[in-house]
């Protein structure tokens, strides 16, 4: 019932990009996505598109996955695409009623459903070609200056990757607890809003008392093994940078220059 | 990929048998239970009921599955609710039964597994494993079911626990008449209380028949990584060393009258000398 849930939405496959160190990943999505907010030219959009392109060749996941991630922004996209489209003012092509639409705002909707666009596409990019361990190993990592700050980095990074990995299990258990609720003759599709959410407690109840359980056994059996938080531990692969990383910063940095200087021609 | 959860399995269930239900992890067993009161729907075959077929259009689900009660493996982490009686009265209360109705059949499945009139205001929480699962099977027993079914009610239970609980279904069995499958995966225990046995392997029902029948079959079983009760394999001993036994005896009390028969036998052979 529940197992068509799908979160974390890793896509394995033999890339280049799949390989790449995870600050690496990190920090070029950061790159891409800063540069296309400081672009507003046509040419400027066609290299974000070329890149763009390029990397999804690269990753080999396919186009279909990287849409899917789209769908969740659909509602936000056609906001600002029709108020941008109706609201700025300019040279009228045509009008109806009080709706007005000028060559600006046409302008203005497209490069912001393209923006908004490639920065969904960028950004699965990085998620869809890294697990979610290696993707908060980075940012451990890359955070760890926070560290002289009093931020606990490595407590959050813990915390982040089990409840990543808790995900899978507690859907299980809630399917098992839906199905042993059922088989008492609960019934958790008809009814109003109200009696739905009533019919959630013998649900919910069970399930927060089970991750509560297994919260309090993890921690016990990382005791028992001398977990101590992030003071002097190691890491059995050490996250460290090797050639297609450095290729890969070239690259990025390249592509973000070209964009700076796209700001300074003439359009 | 698509693999096949389960394959060729077709068999009947009589009423007021008690049938054991046995196989290796990952054989079938749990599937197959889920099937037999609708909770997954078979993609070609189907489930019958009373001679109904509940997969028909229109068959009423939640009726059946007062009917045909289940039991799901470790079914104490289901309670939620703020006391025991209250918990138990969850099924009736989903059959549509007034309140009184609904305790007075609580009470009753309580009183039927055996938990102390002590326990029933206490929150499910803080009472002992053991009672826990006495509960939850009793949340089950108040739909007052006609087949019984359940998944490993032993499962984690200390020696005391597993046997007040599988004494408890056999009276309910003998007593009340009810029918009941056991998933084990104690040899003794369903040569001790079942008079059918399905065997799954891979997704196929391998035997349907007596304990006594299936086990006879004890090197078969153990390629399917099950084994017989001991006492089959000290028949099986015994009558290399040439003593013959009853090579289908599986519990310890068949062994003893087996044994005794065969002192018997002797001291009347010796007599006639």
């Amino acid at each position: 019932m529940l197992r068509d849930i799908t979160i974390g939405q890793y896509y394995p496959a033999p890339s280049p990009l799949h390989r790449l160190d995870p600050r690496t990943k990190l920090a070029g999505t950061m790159l891409y996505l800063l540069s296309l907010f400081m672009t507003d030219s046509l040419v400027g959009y066609g290299i974000a598109t070329v890149f763009l392109f390029t990397v999804i060749k690269i990753s080999r996941v396919p186009f279909r996955f990287m849409v899917r991630g789209l769908k969740a922004i659909m509602l936000l996209l056609a906001l600002s695409v029709s108020f941008n489209l109706f609201l700025t003012p300019g040279r009228e092509i045509f009008r109806i009623g009080f709706i007005c639409v000028t060559y600006e705002g046409l302008f203005t909707a497209l490069f912001m459903a393209v923006r908004l666009i490639y920065l969904v596409l960028g950004s699965s990019i990085m998620t869809l070609t890294t697990t979610p361990n290696a993707l908060t190993d980075g940012l451990e990592k890359s955070m760890g200056f926070m560290k002289r700050f009093g931020v606990p980095v490595h407590e959050i990074a813990m915390m982040m990757s089990i409840a990543l990995r808790f995900i899978p299990i507690l859907v299980e258990e809630t399917d098992k607890i839906m199905k042993a609720q059922t088989a008492r003759g609960a019934d958790f599709e008809s009814g109003g809003l109200i009696q739905k959410a009533k019919a959630m407690v013998p649900l919910l109840v069970p399930l927060f008392i089970s991750a509560f359980r297994r919260a309090l056994d993890l921690s016990m059996a990382m005791e028992a093994r001398c977990y101590h938080g992030g003071e002097g531990r190691t890491k059995m692969r050490p996250l460290r940078y090797g050639r297609n990383d450095v290729r890969a910063y070239m690259v990025v940095l390249l592509y973000f220059t070209a964009m700076l200087l796209t700001n300074l021609l003439p359009v | 990929m698509e693999s096949c959860a389960l394959k060729d399995v077709s068999f009947e269930i009589d009423d007021g048998m008690f049938v054991g239900l046995i196989g290796h992890t990952g054989s079938g067993k749990s599937t197959l239970i889920q099937h037999l009161n609708g909770l997954i729907r078979p993609t070609s075959g189907t489930v019958y009921f009373n001679g109904e077929d509940i997969f028909a259009p229109g068959y009423d689900l939640r009726a059946l599955r007062s009917k045909v009660g289940l039991v799901f493996q470790y079914p104490e982490y289901q309670l939620f609710e703020q006391d025991v009686l209250t918990d138990v009265k969850f099924g009736p209360k989903n059959m549509g039964l007034t309140d009184e109705e609904a305790e007075k059949r609580a009470r009753e499945a309580l009183g039927l597994v055996g938990v102390d009139e002590k326990l029933l205001k206490r929150s499910p929480f803080e009472i002992s494993g053991g009672q826990k699962r006495r509960v939850a099977i009793a949340g089950v027993l108040a739909m007052q079911p006609s087949l019984l079914i359940l998944d490993e009610p032993t499962a984690g239970l200390d020696p005391r626990g597993r046997d007040e609980i599988l004494e408890c279904l056999d009276r309910l069995h003998r007593e009340k008449g009810l029918t009941i499958l056991l998933v084990s995966h104690s040899m003794e225990d369903v040569a001790r209380y079942a008079d059918r046995l399905l065997v799954m392997d891979q997704s196929r029902l391998c035997f349907f028949d007596t304990p006594r029948e299936v086990f006879r079959h004890y090197k078969e079983l153990e390629r399917m990584g099950l084994s017989a009760p001991q006492i089959t394999y000290l028949a099986a001993e015994l009558r290399r060393e040439g003593i013959l036994v009853d090579e289908s005896m599986s519990t310890v009390e068949e062994a003893r009258t087996e044994i005794l028969k065969l002192f018997n036998d002797e001291d009347q052979d010796q007599n006639s000398i």
